[in-house]
């Protein structure tokens, strides 16, 4: 089982009766699998907007003595701050558990920040499991602390442990109560009076919380000697696996941590009897080495310890790295390995970003606003986002200049628009421009700022794996269609024009006009380029049992510009020797996007006119 | 003991598909075995690299570097780039006959022959196999993971794991053309490690965890 349908599971089993999140890897496939079994269960599991209302939704849920669950990635957790602060103050009724999804390393992020952190600045206990299996039972167990301590608990997974598979014990899921009772209590009412006493009671919790992680079971001592590892998480494995291979020779006590924040002070302590030296392993800040530094200091004691001198800081855990700090550590020497973000290659080989699909409609869209943008001499400055279309900050696009967070673009571009004299592009995906992209885009009506946003609606959230958006058409009965055109009208943009990103031309266009009407009127244009993300209208198609037609080079009128497979660059056409252009029909989703962009009509339908003309006829509905 | 597999190749070949087929299937042969994935944007056409450890004393999540006993590469290119996982001195390397060039501007690929030797004087013993062409053949063209995922089943089942019937339970698609193809690809790459395990019969190929008693050491 996959580390997050394991602490799926494991909030099933702890009587989890809501769930609600905002997909972002790696933490998407927790709600993913609640959904497919909420009808059956009978349980509400929903996609919120972004991460603020999901954990608003939630934590209502809480406080009306539903227990319940919200999940997301590092980064969904700022967005959803503010509530959390307040979450702490007010206590929950029942059972709140927010999990936290890091992403060290970053191989799905804009950064790598450890929310365990989080935990820190708004006092609520995180909780860390060390591997899938143990993830189910530790988020099991979160539902029961956090319903004693009548607090929320973060629990905090990891890219290596929500992505990894390993075995799963399964126990049984109790009755879900799913209908909660609200009481009406000053608690909950955080106006600076009340707000006062909570914080007191909230301190009080605190110190029970602080003397609860003593008896949590997932901490534990393991193995006796004079070398005290502690370690939390995920790095416990590594730690666990090098000292029982025998590698670093014995004498080691490990203490195996679950609760990074609060520690469990008490059996810290007794870790520590008979012990020399401490060595702290964890992924990212010194979150347990700080509290274990502060511990032995007000106890009096003096040790020699280790942490991140040994370790390192930066990127996720690893075999190479445990093992050098181990020796390290006993042997009184510097490390040798430290964290690096990648390892040397063997042999120079070219690298491979990812790229848009073949048939995605993102590739056309963007061929063709560089092509404007280059045959004008414009001066710009293309504001992105986060999503698929963030890749077109790659060659041959180059068109994301500035990426930073969720609804960026537009917020950026309306300080951009402010302080510069080049033309303004925003770049948004629809299930991004719900997400955070519609507060900037009044201020930018209310400011009267020249700007053009352009939202890229796929009608899905693609990137993190297709879940549904407020623009997905018909996916389910109680969800209601969104048009982003009648969205952005209604906020009093009065230049909004939906296009079709296959049709250069008509991209080109739209862009003409939205610029003359951005400079002259002094006021944000919108396009809207719409088209279904191409593994959504492939996957209809295969449904259907469609075969899409094919395209082929007809090598006898290629002239060997490299339009297609340097600028357009679609994946399923590749260079010959000569440089003629050749199309994969493996790779090929016969989508005809390419056709358009060769300048002597050299790409042309495997098959026959006619055949085509059918076929195309046939396939068009499920790309519209 | 632990087995330390990695496969690689490019974002959208299945490589996902493969890993966790066989995870799960080591873990139903009564084996512990952990899979590491990456998701999100590493996928959309991307390198990709999963890592599948199969053994009762394993940890961690992924594979230490120089420790693979297997890479499986789906395409050429991947599999020179993770060589830093391979050993010369136990490392088995199949290899899929493919090359995909990246689609950047201008990406200038190295011959498939550079690669392959490359590859070859990384690991104590590289298979190049036609996963592809094969996959191709029997009807589905992006089948080759299914072949490699009868390769590595067959292996496993020599060194103890029953794996074939599990597996063929739970390749995609069972009831449509498609899965049949998958079927049929499956059972072709079994054959391939059959003739393979066949060849090296008695030889010292330096690929001493190689043997039925693994998973009971």
């Amino acid at each position: 089982m996959l580390g997050n349908e394991a602490i799926a599971r494991g909030a099933l089993e702890g009587g989890m009766g809501l769930a609600a999140a905002y997909p972002g890897t790696p933490s998407s496939e927790i709600v993913e699998s609640l959904l497919k079994v909420k009808d059956k269960l009978g349980i509400y599991v929903e996609w919120s907007v972004n991460e603020k209302v999901a954990f608003e939704v939630s934590y209502a849920a809480a406080i009306s003595g539903v227990k319940s669950l919200v999940a997301m990635k590092h980064v969904g957790l700022n967005v959803a701050a503010d509530p959390l602060m307040s979450s702490a103050y007010t206590g929950v009724r029942e059972s709140f558990v927010i999990v936290t999804a890091d992403d060290p390393s970053m191989w799905s992020s804009q950064n790598e920040q450890d929310n365990r952190l989080y935990g820190v600045h708004a006092y609520i206990p995180v909780f860390e499991p060390s591997d899938p299996g143990e993830a189910k039972e530790l988020c099991k167990f979160a539902f029961e602390f956090s319903s004693k301590v009548r607090h929320p608990v973060i629990l905090r997974t990891t890219t290596r442990l929500s992505h990894t598979r390993g075995p799963v014990t399964l126990g049984a899921i109790p009755r879900l109560i799913t209908r909660g009772e609200f009481t009406r209590r000053k608690e909950y009412v955080l106006t600076p009076s009340n707000a006062r006493k909570d914080r007191e009671a909230m301190l009080t919790r605190w110190k029970k919380i602080m003397d609860e992680v003593n008896v949590v079971p997932f901490n534990r001592i393991e193995g006796d000697g004079k070398n005290l590892v502690v370690a939390s998480g995920i790095a416990y494995a590594y730690v666990k696996e090098i000292i029982a291979s025998g590698k670093v020779g014995d004498g080691w006590k490990i203490l195996k941590l679950s609760t990074p924040y609060p520690i469990p002070r008490k059996l810290l302590l007794k870790a520590l009897e008979g012990v020399e030296k401490v060595l702290i392993v964890e992924e990212l800040e010194p979150v347990v080495e700080k509290e274990v530094k502060a511990t032995l200091y007000e106890e009096g004691i003096t040790i020699e310890l280790h942490g991140k001198d040994l370790i390192g800081l930066p990127y996720e855990m690893s075999h190479e790295r445990v093992y050098s700090a181990l020796k390290s550590f006993t042997e009184g020497r510097k490390p040798t390995v430290l964290a690096t973000s990648s390892a040397r290659e063997a042999l120079p080989v070219p690298p491979r970003p990812p790229t848009f699909c073949p048939g995605c409609p993102y590739r056309p869209l963007f061929y063709a606003i560089r092509r404007y943008l280059d045959r004008r001499k414009l001066n710009y400055v293309a504001a992105g986002d986060i999503g698929c279309y963030a890749l077109a900050h790659n060659p041959p696009y180059n068109l994301q200049d500035v990426i930073i967070n969720m609804g960026g673009s537009i917020g950026t571009a309306n300080g951009f628009a402010h302080v510069l004299d080049s033309v303004i592009l925003a770049i948004i995906g629809d299930s991004t421009f719900f997400h955070t992209g519609i507060p900037p885009l009044v201020n930018a009506v209310w400011h009267r700022t020249p700007m053009i946003t352009i939202i890229l609606d796929n009608e899905i959230t693609a990137m993190t794996g297709h879940q549904p958006s407020p623009t997905t058409r018909g996916a389910d009965a109680t969800e209601n269609y969104i048009p982003l055109e009648s969205v952005v009208r209604g906020l009093g943009v009065n230049f909004v024009e939906v296009i079709d990103p296959f049709d250069v031309s008509q991209v080109e266009n739209a862009l003409s006009k939205a610029m003359e009407y951005a400079s002259k009127r002094r006021e944000p244009a919108v396009i809207i380029a719409r088209r279904k993300c191409a593994l959504s209208a492939l996957r209809s198609l295969r449904k259907a049992g469609i075969k899409p037609p094919l395209f082929k080079v007809d090598l006898s009128k290629c002239i060997k510009c490299g339009m297609c497979y340097n600028i357009f660059a679609c994946p399923a056409i590749y260079p010959d020797k000569e440089g003629r252009a050749h199309i994969d029909p493996g790779l090929c989703v016969g989508c005809g996007a390419c056709v358009q962009v060769c300048p002597v009509n050299a790409i042309v339908p495997v098959d026959h006119p006619d055949t085509y003309e059918l076929q195309k006829g046939l396939i068009e509905k499920f790309w519209r | 003991m632990a087995l330390n597999i990695i496969v690689v190749g490019v974002g959208g070949q299945g490589i996902l598909t493969l890993s966790k087929i066989l995870g799960a299937c080591a873990v139903e042969a009564g084996v512990k075995a952990l899979v590491a994935e990456t998701h999100g944007m590493s996928q959309r056409g991307g390198s990709v690299i999963v890592h599948v450890r199969v053994g009762n004393d394993v940890y961690a999540p992924t594979v230490p570097l120089r420790e693979a006993h297997v890479m499986v590469t789906l395409e050429m290119l991947e599999g020179a780039r993770y060589l830093n996982y391979v050993n010369p001195k136990f490392s088995l390397s199949v290899v899929n006959d493919k090359v995909l060039r990246p689609s950047i501007p201008g990406a200038k690929v190295p011959e498939k022959e550079t690669i392959l030797k490359a590859i070859k004087s990384h690991s104590a013993l590289t298979v190049v196999v036609n996963a592809s062409e094969e996959a191709i053949k029997l009807g589905n063209p992006a089948g080759a993971n299914m072949f490699m995922l009868g390769f590595l089943a067959g292996l496993l089942e020599f060194m103890g794991l029953p794996m074939q019937n599990c597996c063929t339970d739970r390749i995609p698609y069972p009831s449509t053309d498609l899965g049949k193809a998958n079927v049929a690809i499956f059972k072709r790459g079994l054959v391939e490690a059959s003739a393979f395990l066949e060849r090296i019969r008695g030889k010292d190929m330096k690929l001493p965890w190689l043997k039925r008693s693994f998973f009971k050491d």
